[in-house]
């Protein structure tokens, strides 16, 4: 099972998705393109519960990922 | 089973501002009143099960701590900041609007780099966030960065890491 994990105000919102469920795949691909396109957010795959450091920046949806984090793009405080 | 919702707002005593985030009603959003009101329903009776609040910092904080090696682990624990390794010197994550810098030509400067809307996010999303950007796309993060050497004024990114490694 994959999962994409939205950082939000409820720390992160998760969408999970089976690789034969090609329905579920296909919704959370549009949110991925959605995300990246609309919101500029970053996203990076990275084996479940493993450090920043085995994480990857990824530019488009790789549904065999484990997790998909979702971060916002970056700007000077 | 347990339905979540997030608080967005406290009202005043004992009225919150609140948004049903699972479940057939998610997205909702109404006001919260403490303790019964007679012709008032209750939030369960509204969403069909028993709810609860979602702890967002929590919830941050157990992501930012998988992705913490763990010496950053150790010093997140002891200190409540960590250090991140980067091609131009180390960066010290933990203090909104004051992250240290200490480029490996030697000196040190002040960076400030938030996510968009870093507000809305609990505080432990925001290292996530920082410390993802900083492993992927370092020159990202030093690009945008504003910085500032110690006693002068705060200057708009980029920051000038090609001075800064410069050995003299």
């Amino acid at each position: 099972m994959g999962t994409m994990r939205i950082l939000d105000s409820s720390g992160d919102t998760a969408v999970a998705w089976e690789l034969d469920d090609l329905e579920a795949v296909r919704a959370a691909e549009e949110q991925f393109s959605r995300l990246v396109t609309r919101e500029r957010r970053m996203a990076f795959a990275r084996p479940a519960g493993t450090a920043a450091g085995d994480s990857e920046l990824i530019r488009a949806f790789d549904p065999t990922a484990e997790e998909i984090i979702m971060m916002r793009a970056i700007q000077g405080g | 089973m347990v339905a979540g919702y997030l608080v967005l707002d406290e009202l005043g005593p004992g009225r919150q501002l609140i948004r049903i985030t699972t479940g057939e009603r998610a997205g909702t959003e109404l006001v919260l009143i403490a303790g019964y009101l007679p012709g008032v329903p209750r939030l369960a009776d509204l969403v069909g099960e028993e709810v609860a609040p979602i702890d967002a910092d929590g919830v941050a904080e157990r992501l930012l701590l998988s992705l913490l090696d763990r010496q950053q682990r150790a010093e997140w624990d002891a200190l409540g900041t960590f250090c991140v390794e980067t091609p131009w010197g180390r960066v010290r994550l933990g203090r909104l609007y004051d992250i240290a810098f200490k480029p490996s030509g030697g000196g040190g400067l002040r960076l400030c780099v938030v996510p968009d809307d870093h507000l809305s996010l609990p505080l432990c999303d925001i290292w996530a966030n920082l410390l993802l950007v900083l492993r992927g796309d370092p020159a990202q993060f030093f690009r945008v960065a504003n910085w500032q050497r110690e006693g002068e004024r705060w200057h708009v990114g980029p920051v000038p890491l090609d001075q800064l490694n410069r050995v003299g």
